[in-house]
């Protein structure tokens, strides 16, 4: 019951003509940044935010949501259709989404996500409304030690990534991991591998270098052949997801928005993590494990729901602690307290109109997109019959200039390029970018994590142990370690057993 | 054709001529400062306070002085990227910064900066400090300092999260254990938000909170021990002592500062200062430092000409002391 009261004092501040307004103008803004490769909800919600001083601060709040989660339905379009992540959550879509547009199928993969973002979406507003409180009690059970063996946890699913030699995209994780350390060292406060460019203080960023790798390395690769525009000539097989795509896709989606909004709760979790997460868990789930990375439509509809209810997760930490989840949250966070509003545990009760208020127009917001994105799916196909020697130099134009606008940084574009020159490169030899990606996410975060605990323990690994959510965690990848090991090894006891069968 | 192609190349060096010769003259010192935009660059993230102030900042100079005055952000490295973006810039006034003074006095002893942190700048002026303070949780049973003093004689190695290796609160709590004879364990953090989730999740048993623990002190979440960086009481929590009036030194606040590069002329600066001056006096500003709960603490450029010096000295001389080497 209580539920619905809220709801409805929700509507009653939502359904007001201006914020009507502005949540429409959020989503909007936030659907073209999200296809808009580089330049993010950050960058926007940054730009806009002065703009939000003249305006109430549930109003504010409601449009710099609706950038958000709005980016979150765009970020799809371009990964699908060119291989190019609009979004840093979005570049897993990269994997199957755009072979589904080489079979003439990004009609159904642009449906799919668009109706993954939105049932995701939806649920992630209802899971933030019924389950705040104890959701969030149990994200502040999450300490160093905790986040030290999820991401162990990660790890082990990141070996789920791979598709073709595992061996080399363990290599590439290693690789990641390396990237992952650039940057201004937490723990001691000095500067790794930034050779003295100070713009690497904060590491390498994360929309050049996956532009780059997917993006740019793309690019590269079909400059390098002759291509008939073969997508010209394949018949586009229809716009929507087919009655067989949806049967393929619900339970992807639905275990995406479980995924994705619980690792969107946690801080320093997110939307990117949750959509490798998911993917791979559907990789891992799925009877046909080969299909994936090439065209599966699992592989599209499980992150795609994944980054969008980890976008609605994000709001929890802050709506109801004032603990901001990610840089997004910290955003909002710093409007809020703009318009003279503290976040925290009062807000609900200091400023319940503007809490509910918000988390209605989420739902309203998620129908927009809906109904924004679908019939753009047309319009978005057409794009791919724009001449390659139109299209590729535009694309370039648009990365290079989206990946300066991340942080107003020159060597941000330098670091793309550097990239795309690598992902080529790595590509023509068959070394996988999405496990290097998922390694440079997790690894500074397992870092400092493993680094904290052991402060705390005094040294001692125990505490890993010795801590039930932590251990959970360890004790659930070694679980998938072994049962991936087992096929493995019980073939070399067959083929051991045969050997000596044979001598005897 | 020939004659086409001659004429041609005729026109092409002269226009190449031209262009050259136009930028060999020098540019007219226009008596009206400010002609056209003035950039300034923020040194943290969109949404944290020094970025907000900066554009409160930017809003009311944009009105005095007639031009559009835009805010970047150009996080990174605790401001000193900014700076660094900011020294190598023309010094007319129309590139500025807003950064901490950390980034001249506390980052350039850690590692090798790409400016000479006291001859580089110019410091137009100070507008506030950073905050620092010491805070459990409201449901421990320690309730003053002196408590916590004893507390933490009788469990030695309480652990703490700071926002930071080298920021003000973490050196203030490490002059604190040193001077308390006390044990601790420091955690650093990327910053107050997850250090104050940490002691929120009791992860770690007290924080050196870094601004965003006062929200939680009013909302009754953390309780306040005592007030770091500071010699002056905060007059919302008049209990609350600072470490100097517990008997121990402190770490000097870093402040919010408006910096352009070396060689500003003095008309220009003054009117910049003066402009800047007006603005953060102004009821807007206050409105918003009263938001983040940043105390007001001006200072023009001629203090400042003596503050940065001497913030570099004390941050010089208490690394040198714990030991701290400087990178690269």
């Amino acid at each position: 019951m209580d539920f619905f009261s809220n709801l409805i004092t929700g509507l009653s501040v939502t359904l007001q003509p201006l914020n009507l307004t502005f949540c429409f103008l959020g989503v909007f803004i936030g659907t073209l940044i999200g296809v808009l490769p580089g330049i993010g909800p950050v960058g926007t919600m940054a730009i806009l935010l002065p703009v939000t001083y003249g305006i109430p601060p549930a109003t504010a709040i409601i449009m710099l949501a609706g950038i958000y989660y709005g980016a979150q339905y765009g970020g799809s379009t371009t990964s699908i259709l060119v291989n190019i992540p609009g979004e840093a959550a979005s570049v897993v879509t990269c994997l199957d989404g755009y072979q589904m547009a080489r079979q003439g199928r990004a009609g159904p993969a642009l449906g799919i996500a668009a109706f993954g973002s939105f049932i995701a979406g939806t649920f992630g507003v209802i899971g933030l409304q019924a389950l705040a409180p104890p959701l969030v009690s149990i994200a502040l059970r999450f300490g160093p030690p905790e986040y030290f063996s999820l991401m162990t946890l990660g790890f082990v699913i990141l070996t789920y990534l791979a598709q073709k030699s595992m061996l080399k995209a363990l290599m590439m994780a290693g690789v990641g991991i390396l990237l992952g350390t650039v940057g201004l060292d937490t723990m001691t406060g000095m500067p790794r591998f930034t050779f003295n460019v100070p713009d690497l203080l904060d590491g390498v960023g994360l929309a050049p270098l996956a532009m780059g790798l997917f993006g740019i390395s793309e690019i590269l690769l079909n400059v390098e052949r002759k291509i008939k525009q073969d997508l010209l000539t394949t018949k586009v097989k229809g716009l929507l997801p087919t009655v067989q795509d949806w049967a393929q896709s619900i339970w992807p989606i639905l275990r995406g928005t479980g995924v994705g909004f619980f690792l969107g709760i946690l801080p320093g979790g997110g939307a990117v993590l949750g959509s490798f997460v998911s993917y791979a868990v559907e990789k891992r789930l799925s009877r046909y494990p080969e299909k994936f990375g090439r065209g599966a439509i699992e592989g599209v509809a499980a992150p795609e729901s994944a980054n969008n209810s980890a976008a609605q997760g994000a709001f929890i930490p802050l709506l109801t602690l004032g603990i901001p989840a990610n840089v997004v949250m910290a955003i909002l966070l710093g409007a809020l307290m703009i318009h003279g509003i503290t976040p925290g545990p009062m807000l609900l009760k200091e400023h319940p109109q503007l809490f509910w208020g918000v988390v209605s127009s989420m739902y309203l917001g998620n129908a927009m997109l809906l109904v924004l994105n679908l019939p753009l799916i047309g319009l978005w196909v057409q794009l791919l019959r724009v001449p390659y020697a139109i299209l590729f130099p535009l694309i370039l134009f648009i990365c290079l200039i989206g990946s300066y606008l991340v942080n107003n940084s020159v060597v941000d574009v330098a670091l793309m390029l550097f990239f795309g020159v690598l992902g080529y490169l790595m590509r023509k030899f068959e070394y996988e970018p999405a496990p290097l990606v998922l390694a440079y996410v997790l690894s500074p975060m397992l870092e400092n994590a493993l680094r904290q605990s052991l402060i705390l323990s005094g040294g001692s690994f125990v505490i890993f142990l010795a801590r039930p959510i932590s251990s959970g965690c360890l004790v659930l990848a070694a679980v998938l370690l072994l049962t991936s090991a087992l096929p493995f090894l019980r073939k070399r006891r067959e083929k051991i057993v045969a050997e000596a069968e044979e001598e005897a | 054709m020939r004659s086409t192609k001659s004429y041609l190349q005729l026109v092409s060096v002269a226009g190449l001529a031209l262009t050259l010769l136009i930028s060999f003259v020098p540019p007219a010192i226009s008596q009206g400062f400010p002609d056209k935009a003035v950039t300034i660059y923020c040194g943290y993230a969109a949404g944290a306070s020094t970025d907000v102030t900066a554009r409160a900042l930017a809003d009311g100079a944009e009105k005095l002085l007639g031009v559009p005055v835009l805010v970047e952000n150009k996080a990174g490295g605790g401001a000193t990227v900014a700076a660094a973006l900011v020294a190598s810039r023309k010094p007319d006034g129309y590139t500025l910064g807003v950064i901490s003074t950390g980034a001249l006095s506390v980052r350039p002893h850690l590692l090798k900066m790409a400016y000479n942190p006291l001859k580089d700048f110019t410091v137009i002026m100070q507008y506030s400090r950073y905050i620092g303070g010491l805070c459990v949780l409201s449901e421990s049973p320690i309730k003053t300092i002196d408590e916590f003093i004893s507390y933490a004689r009788a469990h030695p190695g309480l652990s703490y999260g700071s926002p930071g290796m080298y920021t003000q609160q973490h050196l203030a709590t490490e002059i604190f254990k040193e001077c308390k004879g006390l044990a601790f364990k420091h955690i650093p953090t990327k910053g107050g938000a997850e250090a104050n989730t940490q002691l929120l999740g009791k992860h770690t048993d007290f924080v050196a909170g870094a601004g965003q623990h006062i929200t939680y002190v009013k909302q009754g979440v953390f309780r306040m021990l005592v007030l770091y960086n500071t010699d002056k009481r905060d007059p919302n929590f008049p209990n609350v002592p600072t470490l100097k009036e517990i008997g121990c030194g402190d770490a000097p606040a870093l402040g919010y500062i408006v910096v352009g590069p070396r060689g500003i002329p003095e008309t220009i600066s003054k009117k910049l200062g003066e402009t800047f001056k007006k603005v953060v006096e102004g009821p807007a500003f206050q409105k918003v430092l009263a938001n983040f709960d940043l105390p007001y603490d001006y200072k023009d450029q001629s203090q400042m000409e003596k503050e940065v010096p001497m913030e570099y000295e004390w941050y010089k001389t208490f690394l040198q002391k714990i030991g701290v080497k400087k990178e690269g």
